[in-house]
């Protein structure tokens, strides 16, 4: 089983066993140590105090071995002179193992362990005064039992210590991650058409309410898509619906009764107009549409900026003159830009079919394009017609809105032509936007970047 | 002149029939891909016009197939799909030319009168209709041995149709081919109804005879007499 296809509470009540496991088994190991280095120490020195005394008896009575007597029996010590033994106590004299040492070499310390299982620290040295050898032994049977336990506590604690953290670990990590569970649960219930639910934040503050807000977020975003997809369509099929309202009319009627062959004709050219108008309106969905999925293709290459925009201008010329329009242009150049010429040209042309749409007969229009100091190329698209209420500049890039609803269709006009503006200059790494201006009007600005 | 449709809408199938047997074409229509491809392959036709999106046998199949059988006929492809991918598609399977639907009738015409006269060359340098004159290396254009002067989008666009005279013109093609604009979703329209007025204002309101018309729904025609 790979440890990535478990549970998240599996991992981690396992990773906190182990490293419990090793956090354990380290300070169990210095407890020990410790503890052992601890004893000795103290065992050492109780024989350093017994050898010591023994000794200074020795010294104290000028070699009368006599006086050692009055330490009691208990004490294990024998004094040789050369060889021979000069003193020994009732308990070394009734032990065992004491016959065995002098066949045992040592140094100054050994230490010994008999078959009952009694520890003892023995100390050998000569008081070369008197010329006496002497062996103390001292009983340490009780540190080495001490120790013994401690091994087997530390040895018998360490898995009871681990099944604690199991059981701890499976209860705590179920603790956590039930927000986790409520969260997937919400979550399963939350479809395309249910969207305003969120899901539960059990904690702003913690990891999981971070990944929910998160969550909740993107949420956000995808309704407020839906809620734009939705409002489109509902668009959409209002635009489409109008101009197949009038073929049908048109037809209707003109089958209702019969007409002489003008009527029949007018009848049908009027329909064919229709079309037309509805064949725009799929094509300018479809630019919209391939905009949106990021499908259409983009050829960017140097261009003088100037130079396209004058095309554009050029080429509309002609209907701001039949509105006995002035339209002046103010070109800086030359201004080479990375752009791809048809969507740009797209994006001017919409702008400026507005700017003569809107602006009243004989009004004045103005083309400007230049180089700003951040290294941008700008087109100021300006008029003196109505202008754009603040509130509506942005709403103006939406698709199909229209600044004056009761307002009657213009040419070709359903609402999609600077949607279309804003896709293609945004295409083009640029940004379309509307300014302030003191006197009345528009003024439309499309900043790209300068290459 | 033998021409092949190969449609399974039968409305526009219909359509295009009588629309070409107007015009005095011989037209067969099928309605499937496979029916299609047996009678491109049986008979001898001048020119094919496929539509893509068909049951069964796509478009695109069975103008692989015809080419391979090293059927020459000039193929021109309908398409529902304008995606530039889709045209260089078609073009590149062996297509001679595409319309992308929905297409102005004039503009289908006009493309099966330039397929069927390929090879020919038809680059007359003094056009003429009635006594209107235009000539392509002078730049001039008179009516009635008067001089009239044009602007040069006008000349163009004169040109153009004095090209087409006799047929119907659609905004479309004027768009694409004079103003060489070649997206469907800009607001030309407006502008050549405004060059078509001027036009008509100097070749056309002076004199007796009127010459320009225009079709309601369809586009523009240069031709004497009424309709």
């Amino acid at each position: 089983m790979s440890l990535k296809r478990t549970s998240i509470r599996f991992r981690l009540i396992l990773w906190n066993s182990a490293v419990l496991m090793i956090i354990l088994s380290i300070v169990s190991l210095g407890i020990y140590f410790l503890m052992k280095n601890r004893l000795e120490i103290m065992e050492k020195s109780r024989l350093d105090t017994g050898y010591g005394t023994v000794e200074a008896v020795i010294r104290n009575a000028r070699g009368d071995i006599m006086d050692l007597y009055h330490l009691g029996q208990k004490l294990l010590f024998r004094v040789t002179r050369e060889g021979h033994l000069a003193y020994q106590t009732q308990a070394w004299h009734e032990t065992e193992w004491t016959k065995r040492l002098e066949a045992r070499p040592f140094g100054t310390y050994g230490t010994l362990q008999t078959a009952e299982g009694s520890h003892y620290w023995i100390r050998k040295g000569t008081i070369p005064e008197y010329n006496f050898n002497l062996i103390y032994a001292h009983d340490a049977t009780d540190a080495a039992k001490s120790i013994h336990s401690l091994i087997l506590i530390l040895i018998a604690g360490l898995p009871g210590a681990v099944i604690l953290a199991v059981v701890g670990g499976y209860f705590l990590a179920g603790r956590a991650l039930s927000p986790v569970k409520a969260i997937t649960q919400k979550a399963k219930e939350i479809t395309a058409e249910r969207l305003s639910e969120r899901l539960p934040i059990p904690n702003p503050k913690d990891e999981i309410g971070n990944l929910a807000s998160v969550f909740n977020e993107t949420l956000s975003r995808l309704d407020g898509s839906f809620e734009r997809l939705r409002r489109f369509t509902a668009d959409a099929s209002h635009e489409l619906r109008t101009p197949l309202t009038s073929i049908r009319s048109v037809g209707e009627v003109a089958l209702q009764r019969p007409m002489d062959e003008g009527s029949y004709r007018e009848a049908i050219g009027s329909m064919l107009e229709e079309t037309q108008r509805l064949t725009r309106l799929v094509d300018n969905l479809l630019i919209l549409a391939r905009s949106e999925t990021g499908k259409a293709k983009l050829d960017p290459r140097p261009t003088n900026l100037s130079t396209l925009v004058g095309t554009v201008v050029d080429e509309l010329r002609i209907l701001a003159e039949d509105k006995q329009q002035t339209l002046s242009t103010r070109f800086s150049s030359p201004l080479a830009v990375n752009v791809d010429g048809a969507t740009l040209r797209l994006a001017g042309s919409n702008v400026l079919h507005n700017a003569i749409i809107y602006t009243q007969k004989g009004g004045h229009i103005e083309v400007i394009t230049a180089r700003t100091e951040d290294r941008k190329a700008t087109i100021d698209i300006i008029d003196d017609g109505p202008g754009i209420p603040e509130a509506e500049r942005d709403k103006v890039f939406e698709r199909f809105h229209r600044v004056d609803k009761a307002r009657p269709r213009v040419e070709g006009g359903a609402g999609l032509g600077l949607a279309i503006a804003r896709w293609a200059v945004e295409a083009n790494d640029g940004v379309i936007f509307f300014l302030d201006k003191e006197r009345p009007g528009t003024l439309c600005r499309i900043t790209l970047p300068v290459c | 002149m033998q021409i092949l449709v190969i449609e399974d809408e039968s409305k526009v199938a219909q359509a295009i029939r009588k629309g070409l047997e107007t015009e005095l074409y011989q037209v067969t229509v099928a309605a499937t891909g496979e029916e299609g491809y047996f009678l491109a392959t049986t008979r001898a036709f001048d020119l094919i016009v496929l539509d893509l999106m068909l049951p069964g046998r796509s478009g695109l199949e069975i103008l692989t197939a015809l080419r391979q059988q090293e059927c020459q006929t000039p193929v021109l492809i309908l398409t529902a799909r304008d995606a530039v991918e889709d045209r260089v598609e078609g073009l590149d399977t062996g297509a001679d030319d595409y319309v992308v639907k929905p297409f102005a009738f004039p503009e289908l015409l006009a493309r099966i009168r330039a397929l069927t006269r390929r090879g020919r060359p038809e680059q007359a340098l003094r056009l003429r209709l009635a006594d209107l004159e235009l000539d392509c290396v002078t730049r001039k254009v008179t009516r009635e041995r008067l001089k009239i002067d044009l602007t040069e989008k006008e000349f163009e666009l004169l040109e153009y149709l004095l090209r087409h005279q006799g047929h119907v013109v659609s905004r479309e093609m004027l768009a694409r081919e004079v103003w060489k604009v070649s997206a469907r979703a800009t607001p030309l329209d407006n502008v050549i109804d405004v060059h078509i007025t001027r036009l008509r204002q100097k070749m056309d309101a002076p004199f007796k005879t009127k010459l320009l018309k225009t079709v309601r729904g369809v586009g523009f025609v240069l031709k004497e007499g009424v309709e």
